[in-house]
């Protein structure tokens, strides 16, 4: 039961949205400490803040964008560098576009986490926010030629991640193959080096 | 034969596109919405992107959310409405032992008018007696001029906020009763205290100063454990910019860690409300 010192509305804006607000922020962060700070942190600044929000319906967005851009200040404070990150050299990254992608939660958040805060923010916002490259561009204050190149490389980088291991070609597939076990998808292993 | 696709902006355009949206009423997205129309091969990508983004957008919402996390959330909220006491003894969040610049909370609320202890500015080792290029140094420096220095007094922030150039740092959290004072000579610069006083009764006191370390370039948000504890006094400093924030608490590592290390974590300055700032220093 809340605590009655807490306002109705507050305690409200918990129980409604700290769910998705830490999925994002887990998404965002990586680890569950710090999706729980960031989560915190976001509530904290909805309870001195909340009166500003003018529509209420606009209190999720405003959530999102609150959390979002405490990752991204902590991030900028931390300097912390994503390991792998700058070794992805997404120009190399392969272009085909898999029928269908082997994804489990582990092996997505690996992927999210080899990509620069940057271009991690554009994917999640655009995947979990369903925001419109606009909306992320005025959002993330950066252009919208900046916006489809990252979102364009880091998906790129998410589905070679996340393909089976053998992927077949569009309009190719294999003749009279009666085994099950030659149709089950394997994924991809994990390279220990990232080299594209 | 299809022509193969070549025309990156194109590639890149049709990356955004969102499943279930009418994304090429947009103008903008006229001439994809176009190329689209005329390549199959491009018709047949943007098909297969469709699919693989309904998969992603499903797995981004696929996380686990710990058990308790809704009541550690209203703990902390609790806490932070309530100011000073918490029947909670333990922390809201999970405690994350490292040392290295994390995201913490440090609450200060200022109780009473304590014998609030003026630090002055931080100073570079110009004379070489101590070596302040290191942090040990540095923040045993600091502790000696907290445990000798008896000034009291100090301007509540409701009334007067700080020099600009000196204000405190993003990384303290602070009641609209928090106290400063201006201080001519910290060990040879000028410098801000601002004297808190935690949930429990922890009296600590805040410097700020314009200096930098080339030893603290890194260390960038202040240490749930204190960088140095002697005497009954912790401390620590973190960097940002071009101020050098020094904290220091009258206690030993378990006071430290209860004045920083608060339910609810986060990292906000409440400015009060008609508050403005002195001219800068």
């Amino acid at each position: 039961m809340p605590d009655p010192s807490l306002s109705n509305e507050i305690a409200g804006l918990v129980r409604t949205h700290h769910e998705e607000l830490y999925r994002y922020a887990f998404r965002l962060a990586g680890n569950q400490p710090d999706a729980e700070d960031l989560v915190q942190q976001t509530f904290l600044v909805a309870q001195q803040k909340l009166g500003q929000v003018r529509d209420a319906s606009c209190t999720r967005s405003w959530l999102f964008t609150v959390l979002r851009n405490h990752f991204l200040k902590n991030l900028r404070k931390q300097q912390r560098v994503v390991a792998g990150s700058e070794e992805i050299e997404f120009d190399s990254l392969p272009d085909t576009v898999p029928d269908q992608l082997d994804i489990d939660a582990e092996a997505l958040q690996l992927a999210l986490d080899e990509l620069p805060a940057d271009y991690r923010a554009v994917v999640v916002m655009f995947y979990f926010e369903d925001c419109s490259y606009k909306e992320i561009a005025s959002q993330l204050e950066i252009a919208i030629g900046t916006v489809m190149s990252r979102l364009w490389r880091a998906k790129r980088h998410l589905r070679a991640r996340l393909a089976p291991l053998e992927t077949a070609d569009a309009g190719d597939k294999p003749e009279n193959d009666d085994k099950p076990e030659n149709n089950v998808p394997q994924k991809r292993p994990i390279p220990q080096e990232h080299t594209a | 034969m299809a022509t193969p696709i070549h025309d990156q902006p194109i590639l890149s355009a049709i990356e955004v596109l969102r499943t279930g949206h009418d994304d090429f009423a947009d103008p903008d997205l006229a001439h994809v919405a176009q190329a689209v129309q005329d390549d199959p091969s491009l018709a047949e990508r943007l098909s297969r992107i469709e699919r693989s983004d309904e998969q992603l957008a499903a797995a981004f919402h696929d996380v686990d959310v710990p058990a308790g996390l809704e009541d550690r959330l209203l703990a902390g909220l609790a806490t932070n409405a309530e100011s000073p006491t918490s029947a909670d003894g333990h922390d809201a969040l999970p405690s994350v032992e490292r040392r290295a610049p994390s995201n913490r909370v440090v609450w200060a609320a200022v109780a009473t008018v304590a014998a609030s202890i003026v630090v002055a500015a931080w100073v570079i080792p110009r004379d070489a007696e101590v070596d302040l290029t290191k942090r040990d140094a540095l923040l045993d420096q600091a502790i000696a001029f907290f445990n000798n220095d008896t000034t009291t007094g100090g301007t509540a922030m409701a009334d007067q906020l700080p020099p600009s150039n000196l204000a405190i740092s993003d990384d303290v959290r602070h009641t609209d009763g928090a106290t400063w004072r201006p201080i001519d000579d910290f060990l040879g610069t000028p410098a801000v205290a601002y004297d808190l006083v935690g949930p429990r009764g922890e009296q600590a006191t805040l410097y700020v100063t314009e200096r930098r370390l080339q030893a603290l370039e890194m260390v960038t948000l202040p240490s749930t454990k204190p960088d140095l504890s002697t005497g009954g006094i912790s401390a620590t400093c973190w960097q940002n910019d071009d101020l050098l924030y020094v904290l220091v608490v009258a206690g030993e590592r378990e006071q430290y860690g209860t004045f920083v290390r608060q339910p609810g974590s986060t990292i906000a300055v409440r400015v009060p409300a008609g508050a403005r700032f002195a001219q800068a220093a």
